[in-house]
């Protein structure tokens, strides 16, 4: 082995990639699009939105509005602190109205009326909303809070009059708390975002170099007059494999300090230009990295590995390819890969973990990442992590000499 | 210098690119290697290069067998394909110093021979610019000085005319001329009877992979009794499948 000979190839790759300005500035200013994106723009967005909704007096179709009591209508009319109340239209047929969006809601009070005070039979108020629509759920819980509160306040009424407190109703109540750490809270359900970036800036920084330096090259011809000169394959293998690897772990590198920096700045943010809802947003998305310097370490451990053994993939897939645009097209499976089990992995939870999972390309990485996310990584989990991902990067690194030193791969019309 | 002996290349068992093909070329000739686009041509010189392997037969290569010693064969000669294959964010001095570290050239060796064959290629003012701004005719020029930037004593030149202009295309014929010396052979592949002609003491026809004819031109076009190579070249391989 030639190490000067590995150099010089490692030297032109980055060179020639440093000097396509374009798509190394992409890969430089990605994560820190990105990053900010999912951290700060969403809760932003989605906060806001939220927000607004709570804020906005909506129009509730009623059928039978003249049964409706005075105090129902009052408690759905007034303003309360956690939101202000809705505008109540009479219709008479609740899901066209709600269907044709003549109002957001309808609700339905029986045409024999509603009672007045409690210890009769139950009746129902029928609530007509759209399922699956966001802005649906927040009309829809102000009139199942109204009608709840209407329902409480006859209780208490009842009570009273027989000599009883509002508490005789909840002599035992459940509290639930929060117990998860600083870490696991800070992630929220949008601690997928981390491998998935993470995933995305390694395959970003790497797949230039690698189909530049394979199909491109078969491209070109310039593989063909490389490979007509005394450096053997291997050689060439190697170091393209190392400057395709550099790329990757720059992309780690890069898209870790997005996260830190995104993290730092984000609650500055979202405090100064977040709405009401904001707070309520981000306790459920989180997407916040509490990361220490173990945790830090760890990232860049599952990340520098997790680089070596894509970039083996991607020089094996790629010499597959007689042009740029067919690599190109094979990266795409990839690319999927890594998203679908990074959003797959919300689910994590479900996955029964052990030492196989960890160990299992792609999906080990990502589930270690989330664990570092949030806080649950241990040296144990991490070293299966590692020693699993060099493992296949050999095997991917061995698939890519074998590639290389196939007629029928090299030299296929 | 070049020995192909009986040498076949087989795809598949139905693929059969070249067929027990066997020639010789001398140091101190331009042998061309004629035939018309697929006729194994492309196939035999990669074989020459060690790119592929031969099913069976020989190849040597100034006294280096392809298979058992592919790298001293690599380290003879220089190949000028079709394709440029050059590097479009490195300048010619880049290309070229890339390519002659391969060949361990110290340093100073090789801003010699960089600076000789910029002279003699005059390319000086090309040198320092990205491949991406070249004309085809300069980068014909780069691409012939990075074949040979080692001086090797076998060039190989394979539809080097390819897609050039009447210019570059005369370029290449000149170079090529000036090339073979007593201790040199260019191995010249085309599919353009004219080229052949004006350049090649000697040359094989191959068609369909096969060897249909090797002598000198002049006794090719008497073995076809016509003047003319490319008429030649049409009755020798007449009624070959």
């Amino acid at each position: 082995m030639r190490w000067n000979f590995i150099w010089q190839v490692i030297y032109k790759e980055l060179i020639s990639t440093v000097r396509d300005t374009k798509a190394f500035r992409t890969s430089v200013l990605m994560p820190f699009i990105m990053t900010p994106l999912f951290i700060i723009g969403f809760p932003l967005l989605f906060g806001n939105l939220f927000g607004g909704e709570v804020q906005k007096k909506q129009v509730v179709g009623v059928v039978n509005l003249v049964q409706m009591p005075a105090a129902l209508k009052t408690i759905l009319e007034s303003n309360t602190a956690s939101g202000v109340g809705v505008e109540l239209k009479p219709v008479t047929d609740p899901i066209k109205a709600v269907q044709d969006g003549d109002v957001e809601a309808a609700m339905q009070i029986p045409a024999t009326g509603m009672p007045t005070s409690a210890g009769g039979a139950t009746v129902a108020v029928q609530i007509y909303t759209k399922a699956s629509s966001q802005k649906s759920s927040v009309v829809e819980r102000k009139l199942s809070n109204a009608v709840e509160a209407y329902s409480r306040s006859l209780v208490v009424q009842k009570l009273k009059s027989v000599g009883l407190s509002e508490q005789t109703l909840e002599p035992v109540k459940a509290e639930s708390i929060n117990a998860e750490n600083e870490a696991e809270k800070a992630g929220g359900i949008f601690a997928f975002i981390f491998p998935m970036l993470l995933f995305m800036a390694i395959l970003g920084g790497a797949s230039t170099v690698a189909v530049d330096s394979t199909a491109g090259e078969k491209e070109r011809g310039s593989l063909e007059i490389l490979l007509v000169s005394p450096i053997k394959r291997i050689e060439v293998v190697i170091g393209k494999l190392l400057a395709v690897t550099l790329f990757a772990l720059f992309g780690v590198l890069v898209q870790i300090t997005a996260f830190v920096v995104t993290s730092l700045v984000s609650p500055f943010v979202l405090e100064r230009f977040g709405g009401k809802g904001m707070s309520q947003m981000t306790d459920v998305l989180g997407g916040n990295l509490n990361l220490g310097v173990g945790g830090f370490f760890s990232m860049l451990a599952i990340g520098v590995t997790l680089a070596l053994m894509l970039s083996g993939i991607l020089v094996a897939v790629c010499i597959y390819a007689r042009s740029f645009k067919e690599a190109s097209n094979y990266l795409v499976p990839l690319q999927l890969m890594g998203t679908f089990t990074s959003i797959g992995v919300q689910f994590g939870d479900f996955i029964s973990r052990s030492t196989t999972i960890y160990a299992t390309p792609i999906i080990g990485s990502v589930l270690g990442i989330l664990d570092v996310v949030k806080g649950k990584a241990t040296p144990e989990i991490i070293a299966t992590i590692v020693i699993g991902n060099l493992v296949f990067a050999a095997i991917t690194a061995f698939f890519a000499l074998r590639n290389f030193s196939q007629e029928q791969v090299l030299f296929r019309n | 210098m070049i020995e192909v002996q009986n040498i076949t290349k087989r795809y598949t068992a139905k693929v059969v690119a070249v067929e027990n093909l066997s020639f010789q070329a001398k140091a101190g000739e331009i042998y061309g290697l004629l035939g018309p686009n697929g006729a194994g041509k492309t196939t035999t010189l990669r074989m020459l290069a060690t790119l592929l392997e031969p099913t069976s037969g020989t190849l040597t290569v100034a006294g280096f067998d392809t298979k058992r010693q592919p790298e001293d064969v690599r380290r003879t000669i220089g190949v000028v394909n079709g394709g440029m294959g050059l590097y479009d964010r490195l300048t010619g001095k880049e290309i070229l110093e890339y390519f002659a570290g391969f060949y361990n050239m110290g340093k100073q060796d090789t801003q010699k021979r960089i600076a000789e064959l910029s002279d003699a290629l005059e390319m000086n003012e090309l040198l320092n610019r990205r491949a991406s701004e070249y004309s085809t005719g300069m980068k014909q020029k780069i691409v012939i000085a990075r074949a040979v930037i080692h001086n090797p004593s076998v060039l190989i030149l394979d539809e080097a005319t390819n897609g050039l202009d009447v210019v570059a295309r005369r370029a290449v014929l000149e170079f090529a001329r000036g090339y073979k010396n007593s201790s040199r052979v260019v191995l010249y592949s085309t599919h353009i009877m004219a080229e052949a002609e004006e350049l090649c003491e000697r040359a094989a026809i191959i068609d369909h992979g096969k060897l249909i004819a090797q002598d000198t031109i002049s006794n090719l076009k008497q073995k076809a009794n016509t003047n003319n190579l490319e008429e030649a070249f049409f009755r020798l391989t007449k009624g070959v499948a």
